[in-house]
C-alpha cells in the first residue's frame, strides 16, 4: 500500500455498494408495505412531479441518514467495511453527529459542480474531497 | 424434511413402524452375532479366524459376488425401498442440520466472501494509485 489514505476508486466502489444496499432495503420495505396495503385496498402510484420530487427527497434523506448513522456508529458504512476503509477526524477519532452532518453537506456541495468537488481526492496530499476538507476528515485504509 | 415427494407416511402406520423396529432388532442381532462369533473364533484359534476373514474379503469370488448383487434388480429394488423409508430422510435431515455441517457451510461461505473482498480491496488500491497518477500527470502536479 503506497499510502494510508483511501483513493477515489475504492471510495467510489464503497459508495456504490452502499447505494445498492440501501435501495435494496428501500425496495423490499416498499414491496412489503405495498403488499400489506394492497391486502386492504387498491395500491395506486402517482407519477406527478410533486410525488416524484417527494420520493427523490425522501431517498436523499434516507441516504443521508444511512451514511451519517454508520459514520458516527463505527466509522464505516457496510460498503466501506467491504472495501476496508474508514472515515476519521484528522486526529483519528470517530465522527460526532455534527461533523457527520457537516460532511454530508460537503458531499452535496462537492456534487453540485458536476461532481468536481470529489475530484479533489485525486490531487490532494491526504486524498481529501471537498466534503473532507469542509468537515476536516480523512478516509483511511484499515 | 428434505424428502422429495413423500407419497405415504409410513411412520404414521403402526404396522410399518413395528415392522421397521423388528428389522432393526434383527439387523442388530445379526451384526452382534457375527462380531461375537468372529471374536470367539479368534480367541479359540489364535487369530486364524481374522486371517480367514481377511482372505475372504480379498478374494476374487467375493468381488464377483458383490458385482452381481450391485448389478441385479434386487439392488435397485433395495435402493428404491430405502428411498421410500422415512428413516433415511430423517437421517439426511439430522446430518444436514448437524452443527458440524452447518459450521462447515458457514465457514466455506465466509471464506469465499473474505477472499472476494480481499481481491476487490487489492484491485481497488491498485486502481486508486493508477487513477491518481494519471490525474496528477494531467494537471502536472506530482505528489509532494
Amino acid at each position: 500500500m503506497s499510502q494510508p489514505y483511501a483513493g477515489a476508486v475504492t471510495r467510489t466502489l464503497a459508495f456504490a455498494l452502499d447505494v445498492a444496499l440501501l435501495h435494496a432495503i428501500i425496495f423490499l420495505a416498499g414491496a412489503g408495505v405495498a403488499l400489506i396495503v394492497g391486502a386492504f385496498g387498491d395500491v395506486s402510484i402517482d407519477v406527478d412531479p410533486l410525488s416524484i420530487s417527494l420520493a427523490a427527497g425522501g431517498d436523499l434523506l434516507a441516504l443521508g441518514a444511512y451514511l451519517a448513522w454508520f459514520w458516527t456508529l463505527t466509522g464505516q458504512t457496510p460498503g466501506m467495511r467491504a472495501l476496508g476503509i474508514e472515515v476519521q477526524t484528522m486526529t483519528s477519532e470517530r465522527l460526532k453527529l455534527r461533523r457527520a452532518v457537516l460532511r454530508l453537506f460537503g458531499m452535496l456541495l462537492a456534487a453540485a459542480p458536476l461532481f468536481a468537488g470529489f475530484l479533489l481526492i485525486l490531487v490532494t496530499d491526504r486524498r481529501q474531497g471537498l466534503q473532507d476538507l469542509i468537515a476536516r476528515t480523512v478516509v483511511r485504509y484499515v | 424434511m428434505i424428502r422429495p415427494s413423500p407419497t405415504t407416511s409410513s411412520t404414521t402406520n403402526p404396522a410399518v413402524r413395528s415392522e421397521a423396529g423388528s428389522a432393526n432388532s434383527v439387523l442388530d442381532a445379526v451384526l452382534g452375532g457375527v462380531s461375537a462369533g468372529v471374536s470367539l473364533a479368534n480367541r479359540m484359534t489364535g487369530g486364524v479366524a481374522d486371517d480367514a476373514l481377511d482372505r475372504v474379503l480379498a478374494s476374487r469370488r467375493l468381488q464377483d459376488l458383490t458385482d452381481r448383487v450391485l448389478e441385479s434388480p434386487f439392488y435397485d429394488h433395495l435402493v428404491d425401498r430405502l428411498l421410500e423409508t422415512d428413516a433415511l430422510w430423517r437421517l439426511v435431515d439430522q446430518i444436514a442440520k448437524s452443527p458440524e455441517v452447518m459450521e462447515a457451510v458457514t465457514a466455506g461461505s465466509a471464506s469465499l466472501g473474505r477472499d472476494v473482498a480481499d481481491e476487490v480491496r487489492g484491485r481497488g488500491i491498485a486502481a486508486d494509485d493508477t487513477v491518481e497518477r494519471i490525474a496528477r500527470r494531467v494537471i502536472r502536479r506530482p505528489r509532494g
